[in-house]
């Protein structure tokens, strides 16, 4: 293991040289990347200084905190093996309980599973600042994944309350990567896009430049596949487009940018470097200057030829040549889904599943993480089971308290005891896992194996040098018979696959509706098709999009404006939104409603990371900003002065749990987002999902919050309010239920169905219950009284 | 007289309105069932727990009647109902996993649990107290009786007592007369090839004539020892022309009273073919005696008389279980008498007249007293032919397919004999933990979510079901404590007969036996070997919970699991040391006002216990400087004698008792009205059979009781080990014959 910190500082001291550092918090892009460009002589390369901020890179977007005994945090580096000068480094600030155990508590640095850095944790030392290096050596082409992981062990014993009790918190504005990323001269290559990290800016966001506003149909629509297009590309990791109407300075500026439109309208924009359409064009164009990225054109002669050819970019099935450009082919050849959605009662073996090692469990176990897509329509109140049946092995001389957990969707459900001191070659050990942790689209199951800790060291886990469990491929998943019922509304289901805008099934009857032309709407309307064709692993090419509702009734999301959203519209979206408001209930126009949403300092809105003490977040916020930064200033000072300034969510992270601790006080911004589905007043059993904030830009930028994982995870109900500035949440549900597409006509399925709804009311089934116990009763004391004699 | 021993159809028929009740009974519970089948989540089980639990209060506070009892009982048993639809559709573990064979088992085994659990429910849902119907004044219009007292190998002393009983029964005057059936004196027996079981059954003929003569009974034996019992009692039949027949054991002594409190139905429903009533014994069995929980706990029969039999009763299904009981000789002949397919021929009778329409009720009023067995092996003996029979009756006469009996009569019928599975059950509890705590097994597939929503609820509901139904009956885990002590040994004689249904044969019960000192029982065995087993695998399991810090949740249960087994195993070492008494007969408790008469004045005094030959009194506080005197009469009143009696006594010990002089005395009786007088003495009187049983039914804590049998059992244990030390340094084990006659059955 290299263990390499190069530099430490632990102290609770404000300095004069920290306060200054507190000040280049402040800022209002979301992130940069800058720096200083130098060519590399005769490498026919330039560096370029890159600083990203960990929590723009966190796995899942959401807190940078380790929590419990063995917690632990994962980052996607936006680095490549052969592609970065130097070492890359890792500057963090972190803070621990004041329970935590100093001597038998430490936080282990892995880079793709090395480790690379052992640090201690020590509450009663203060804030520990460290940076770290990561060898260059330890990167991967791709998919390099930074992990910290904090051994913890409370002061009060080892059991699970003591052990809920442990964190590790980040700051997340000090806590940063920096490294010389190759800028490459080679000529662009559309091949490139293969894996657009590269081409995306560091935080995913994806400017889409076009002459002027987007105002007809066919250029929203292609910007949305373009979107998807790159989207579909990159995993599961969040993009957000952004419609720009290009200028000579939109061109310029880090990372890729699309440029959209007509031969005409590209034409304008690139003026002389502006490439030859002769029909659906592709093609990568070098940057104004070195140190902006590339231009990818999407054109054609006309609309039709640019929807051709954003379709055909959105289709990640298609072969992008090493090339510099394309003409986008007649036949594309069909998108490969990421997943076949499972069909209920079968089994399947792992080996036929999507299955990966994802990081590192108890510091050094791998750990399995299997996929499950479940139909989108699917209802699973019941306590029935999905059966795993494992066949595993571990190795001898683990402790007698190591396990192997499972836990499905990042729940914990059960484990497996490994504490056969001759270790184990298990065969058919048979875990059922209850149907209604399981939500309809992707679903997770991940074992992490644990090893347990013996006498010598506590309740702290003993790492181990190799793999000692390992899960066997034709290790068996059995999905039990399923209802299949469209229920709706269900924001969870929404999230969870996109139901059911993205279903097969009702995709051709869908579309996407933005209120307005104006570039914000629009960027929203393209960040979310781009996070829908996610959910749905192809391009939604079925699904309309525009900005006037199609003639006939479809399942529609309407994003926009509150002021650009019909107020009937609103009032449909049920009484429960217009709580959400600070003025009367919605019932004429929306300029009669006042603010949209939810965070004003006087409001008792909803969002439960208002009601958190002001006081303590504030006090805590005020801890974090006077730490100090201990690293030495060096030629990447620069940048990291940049980016601190340049970003404004301070207060990133809020929700009900986590604001005390983290002092954040979620009420200091008053932006904030919304989203509600309900019934078509217009089209019975058709839904709406209305996307609104306050104005256009509070909708975009919220629009983006929106498909982070730390809010896009927790919608629930049929209404979701959350701010961007927090990320905090609130669901709820109001909107009576109403079904889409037909109810179960075989036996079976009414069966399940029905046992579904039962689930969900427990009283009305207990109620069913007595009564049928009655009629019985009735009928004994009947019997009874015949045999009176 | 003619409604009587009318031999006309039974007029049931077919009643559109009861088969249409039946039928929609039938289909819901079936639909209901179903639908307790379903999987609807965890929270409406909680839920349903809780408003059971909240059925239960009510229940044993406010002691409802009616439709409410009904309904409350129904969601209790729902409860049951849910968790074992449950159990059969998720927690068995997958066929090819190590666990599943003895997961099966352990399934099986709560199947049958839980099926006489409800269908016990079902029995006792509602449990009928019959009011007393009198004779008519005008004993012209009585019917006549036949009091018919089968022996084969019973005492001459013994029968003499019950025969003397019997001729003392009030009834009409010419038409009750007393037989005894003696199927030791048989022509076959007498002609015995074996010269001295010949002479032995030529002088058992000659006593007991004389003693029939003697007492005023006939005297009835037949050619061939054909049938057993039921074979005894048709040849009888066919020598007797009695409108009734009161059937009694050769040790069951009647009450005065036991025809006026039954004769009177049979003329009010000329249907009906049986008036049974309890089984009241005076001495303890094995169990009772060997612990000592004669006078503390109720006795282990009364549950089935005080309860079961009321319930069957409701539907029409009690049943004739063999002495005790009047029956209607038109409708017992329409069936060609006593049935002799299986050993118990009693049920099967009963289940042959009902099917035919006929009706039955009971009475629950003790009115004979008899005798259990005195040993362990003859407590085993009788419990196997019980089994053995009522397997028999499951086999061969199964009561779901027979044509005839109504849809009730059949759920009753099937409880009574699907209960006598529970030797399978029983054993099966016994291994279950040990699967886990020696090999790892699972044997249960459920979260402990699950385990509560379903498991907890149901073990805690059927608990205070069973308890409310039965707490003043029966304590808590002495069914399970009779259960172990007949499995060990009735299990390979169930599966004999599932082998082959017709071998068994009729054996009669070895009753007061001869048992003067403590010995060990032979059968004994098996449960020194259990105990050990038992304590291994406590070993094991404290071994496994060091070692297996993970394990821990589910071996918690086990290890509780298995203590209930130790303490019921241990409980049952107890009993299998057999403890010696003087008296033979049982002693039969009494608070009965004496006159103490010496030569030199009478004195105030309590009869506290008495047999036909023996006594204990106790002097008031006035006595206490009483002359030790050797002879005295002892003077009170009897049931039947309206003067007072004089009995001559001879005392043999002067004591202390509760602080007051206790003289214990022999009976001398000069004439035979003084024997009669002492048989009046004590069993005249049901009164006081009801007055004694009343006084053990109290409601027992679960906890308490497991701790009263542990702390019995591990006393008795350690006497028996002291007891064998002892046997070992001096002459060797003391092995009464009697100890070993059921070993081999």
């Amino acid at each position: 293991m290299h263990r390499t910190v190069i530099q430490m500082t632990r102290t609770g001291i404000p300095t004069m040289h920290h306060a200054l550092c507190s000040l280049l918090l402040a800022g209002t892009a979301l992130v940069a990347v800058t720096g200083a460009t130098a060519a590399q002589p005769g490498s026919g390369t330039a560096l370029e200084t890159r600083v990203v901020p960990l929590r723009s890179v966190v796995e899942g977007g959401g807190l940078l905190e380790l929590r419990g005994r063995s917690g632990q945090l994962r980052f996607n580096l936006p680095a490549e093996a052969g592609k970065t000068a130097g070492d890359l480094k890792v500057r963090v600030a972190y803070d621990s309980t004041r329970e935590v155990v100093p001597q038998r508590s430490r936080l282990w640095v892995y880079l793709n599973g090395s480790g690379v850095a052992e640090l201690p944790l020590d509450r009663e030392e203060g804030v520990t600042s460290a940076e770290i290096v990561l060898p260059a050596g330890l990167l991967a082409e791709r998919d390099n994944t930074l992990t910290f992981w904090a051994q913890q062990e409370h002061r009060d014993g080892c059991d699970a309350k003591a052990a809920g009790a442990l964190w590790t918190r980040f700051d997340p504005n000090r806590s940063y990567m920096l490294f010389d990323a190759e800028h490459s001269r080679r000529p662009a290559s559309l091949a490139d896009l293969s894996d657009p990290s590269g081409f995306l800016q560091v935080d995913g966001t994806l400017p889409i430049l076009t002459a002027g506003a987007v105002e007809r149909p066919a250029l929203l629509r292609a910007g949305a596949l373009a979107a998807e297009g790159l989207a579909l590309r990159i995993g599961d990791r969040t993009l957000t487009a952004r419609q720009v109407a290009a200028d000579g300075a939109a061109l310029r500026g880090s990372g890729g940018k699309i440029v959209l439109g007509t031969r005409d309208e590209v034409a304008g924009i690139l003026g002389a470097r502006a490439p030859a359409v002769t029909g659906p064009y592709l093609g990568m164009v070098e940057a104004p200057d070195a140190e902006s990225g590339r231009l990818l054109v999407v054109s054609g002669r006309d609309d039709a030829e640019l929807l051709a050819a954003a379709q055909a970019l959105a289709n990640p099935a298609l072969a992008l040549p090493d090339a510099p450009d394309m003409m986008a082919p007649a036949r594309v050849p069909d998108p490969k889904t990421r997943a076949a959605v499972l069909e209920p009662d079968r089994a399947y073996a792992f080996s036929a599943l999507s299955v990966t090692t994802d990081g590192r469990s108890n510091g050094t176990e791998p750990r399995t993480v299997v996929d499950l897509p479940l139909p989108g329509d699917m209802v699973a109140s019941d306590n029935r089971k999905v059966a795993l049946r494992l066949n595993y092995s571990y190795a001898a001389g683990l402790a007698r308290n190591s396990v192997l957990n499972v836990l499905v969707n990042g729940r914990y459900v059960s484990m497996i005891a490994l504490d056969d001191p001759a270790g184990g070659e298990v065969r058919g050990e048979e875990i059922r896992l209850p149907l209604n942790l399981f939500q309809p689209g992707t679903n997770i199951i991940a074992f992490e194996p644990l090893i347990g800790a013996d006498d010598a060291v506590g309740c702290t886990a003993r790492p181990a040098t190799a793999a000692t469990v390992r899960l066997h491929a034709d290790s068996e998943i059995a999905v039990p018979d399923l209802a299949r019922v469209a229920r709706q509304p269900d924001l969870r289901q929404f999230g969870a696959s996109g139901y059911p805008y993205t279903d097969p099934n009702f995709e051709p009857n869908s579309e996407i509706l933005a209120s307005n032309r104006d570039a914000a709407t629009v960027g929203a309307v393209w960040t979310l098709a781009a996070r829908l064709s996610q959910l749905a692993g192809r391009p939604l090419t079925d699904l309309d999009i525009g900005f006037k509702p199609s003639p006939r009734p479809k399942h529609a999301i309407v994003v926009g404006a509150a002021d650009a959203i019909a107020p009937e519209l609103l009032g449909w979206a049920g009484s429960g939104l217009a709580s959400l408001y600070l003025g009367p209930p919605v019932r004429a126009g929306l300029h009669e409603v006042g603010p949209l949403l939810i965070s004003q300092a006087n409001a008792a809105a909803p969002i439960v990371a208002n009601e958190l003490s002001a006081s303590n977040a504030v006090a805590g916020l005020a801890a974090f900003r006077e730490m100090p930064v201990t690293a030495s200033l060096d030629r990447f000072e620069k940048a990291v002065r940049h980016v601190q300034a340049s970003w404004n969510e301070v207060a990133h992270y809020a929700d009900t749990d986590n604001a005390a601790r983290f002092g954040l006080d979620a009420g200091a911004d008053n932006d904030g987002g919304v989203i509600a589905a309900f019934e078509s007043p217009w089209a019975p059993q058709h839904t709406v999902t209305l996307i609104a904030a306050q104005n256009a830009d509070m909708l975009e930028r919220n629009v983006q919050a929106l498909v982070r994982p730390a809010v896009w995870q927790r919608l629930d109900g049929d209404q979701v309010a959350w701010s961007a500035a927090t990320l905090a949440v609130t669901a709820r549900s109001e909107a009576e239920p109403y079904h889409i597409g037909p109810l179960p006509t075989e036996p079976e399925q009414i069966r399940l169905y029905v046992n579904s709804v039962l689930a969900e009311n427990p009283a009305g089934w207990t109620l069913l219950s007595l009564l049928g116990i009655a009629v019985l009763a009735g009928l004994t004391c009947l019997g009874l009284k015949q045999r009176k004699y | 007289l003619n409604s009587v021993a009318s031999t006309a159809a039974p007029r049931r028929g077919t009643n559109p309105r009861a088969l249409l009740i039946a039928a929609a009974w039938v289909v819901w519970a079936a639909a209901l069932t179903l639908f307790a089948a379903q999987d609807v989540g965890l929270q409406g089980q909680y839920l349903l727990g809780a408003v059971a639990l909240a059925g239960l209060a009510v229940l044993h506070i406010a002691k409802p009647k009616g439709a409410l009892r009904v309904l409350l009982m129904l969601i209790v048993v729902f409860v049951s109902v849910r968790y074992f639809a449950w159990r059969t559709l998720y927690t068995i573990p997958p066929v090819d996993s190590a666990g599943f064979l003895p997961g099966l088992l352990l399934y099986l085994a709560e199947l049958q649990g839980v099926f006489v659990y409800v269908l016990g429910t079902f029995v006792n849902i509602m449990p009928v107290e019959r009011a007393p119907v009198a004779l008519p004044e005008n004993e012209d219009t009585w019917p006549t009786v036949d009091v018919l007292v089968p022996s084969y190998n019973e005492d001459s002393d013994l029968l003499r007592v019950t025969l003397t009983a019997a001729s003392q029964i009030r009834y009409a005057e010419g038409k009750l007369n007393v037989y005894l059936l003696d199927d030791g004196g048989t022509v076959q027996k007498r002609n015995d090839s074996d010269a001295r079981k010949s002479a032995a059954a030529w002088a058992r003929h000659e006593e007991l004539q004389v003693l029939c003569a003697e007492l005023g009974v006939g005297y009835l034996t037949r050619e061939r020892n054909e049938h057993a019992k039921a074979g005894n009692i048709n040849a009888a039949l066919r020598h007797t022309e009695g409108d009734l027949i009161l059937i009694l054991d050769a040790d069951h002594v009647p009450t005065q009273d036991i025809l006026e409190r039954t004769a009177g139905y049979f003329l009010k429903d000329p249907d009906l073919f049986l008036v049974q009533t309890p089984h009241f014994f005076i001495n303890p069995d094995p169990l009772e005696r060997n612990l000592g929980t004669f006078d503390r706990l109720p006795s282990e029969n009364e549950m089935f008389y005080s309860v079961v039999q009321k319930g069957l009763d409701s539907w029409n299904a009690s049943f004739f279980c063999g002495s005790a009981a009047v029956l209607r000789r038109a409708h017992l002949m329409e069936v060609g008498g006593i049935a002799g397919m299986t050993i118990t021929e009693d049920a099967e009778t009963a289940l042959e007249l009902h099917s035919r329409g006929y009706k039955s009720l009971y009475i629950d009023q003790p009115m004979v007293a008899g005798l259990q067995p005195d040993t362990f092996s003859g407590f085993i003996t009788q419990r196997i032919r019980w089994a053995q029979g009522m397997m028999q009756i499951l086999l061969l006469k199964n009561p779901l397919w027979k044509r005839g009996l109504s849809f009730p009569q059949r759920l009753c019928y099937l409880s009574s004999s699907s209960f006598w599975l529970f030797p399978f059950a029983r054993l099966v509890f016994l291994l279950a933990p040990l699967f886990y705590l020696f090999f790892g097994l699972k044997v249960f597939v459920a979260t402990m979510d699950e385990f509560l929503a379903f498991a907890v609820f149901h073990v805690v509901c059927s608990l205070m079901m069973s308890n409310w139904l039965f707490g003043r009956y029966r304590a808590p885990f002495v069914s399970d404590l009779y259960e172990l002590l007949q499995a060990v040994f009735t299990f390979g004689a169930l599966l004999s007969v599932i082998r082959n249904p017709r071998k068994p044969e009729f054996k009669v019960t070895p009753k007061a036996e001869d048992v003067s000192e403590d010995f060990i029982s032979q059968l004994a065995r098996p449960f020194v070997a259990i105990n050990a087993v038992l304590l291994v695998a406590t070993v094991v399991g404290v071994w496994r919970w060091h070692a297996f810090p993970l394990e821990r949740e589910h071996l918690a249960l086990v290890l509780g699991w298995n203590t209930v087994n130790i303490v019921l195993a241990v409980a049952a070492l107890g009993v299998t040391f057999e403890r010696g008494r003087a008296r033979v007969f049982g002693t039969i408790p009494r608070c009965r006002p004496v006159n103490f008469v010496t030569a030199e004045g009478a004195v105030r005094a309590t009869l506290i216990d008495t047999t036909t030959e023996e006594g204990t009194i106790l002097l008031g506080a006035a006595a206490l400087s009483a002359r030790r005197v050797d002879y005295a009469v002892l003077q009170t009143q009897v049931p039947g004698r309206e003067e007072v009696i004089a009995l001559q006594i001879h005392v043999f010990e002067h004591g202390q008792r509760d602080g007051k002089q206790a003289i214990s005395f022999r009976y001398l009786p000069q004439t035979d009205e003084d024997r009669a007088d002492l048989v009046r003495l004590c069993y005249g009187d049901s009164a006081a059979w009801s007055a004694f049983q009343a006084g053990r039914q109290r409601r027992h804590t679960i906890i308490g009781t497991l701790a009263y049998l542990f702390l019995l059992g591990t006393r008795r244990s350690l006497a028996m080990i002291a007891w064998r030390r002892r046997a070992n340094a001096g002459a060797g084990m003391s092995k009464p014959a009697t100890a070993t006659q059921a070993a081999g059955q």
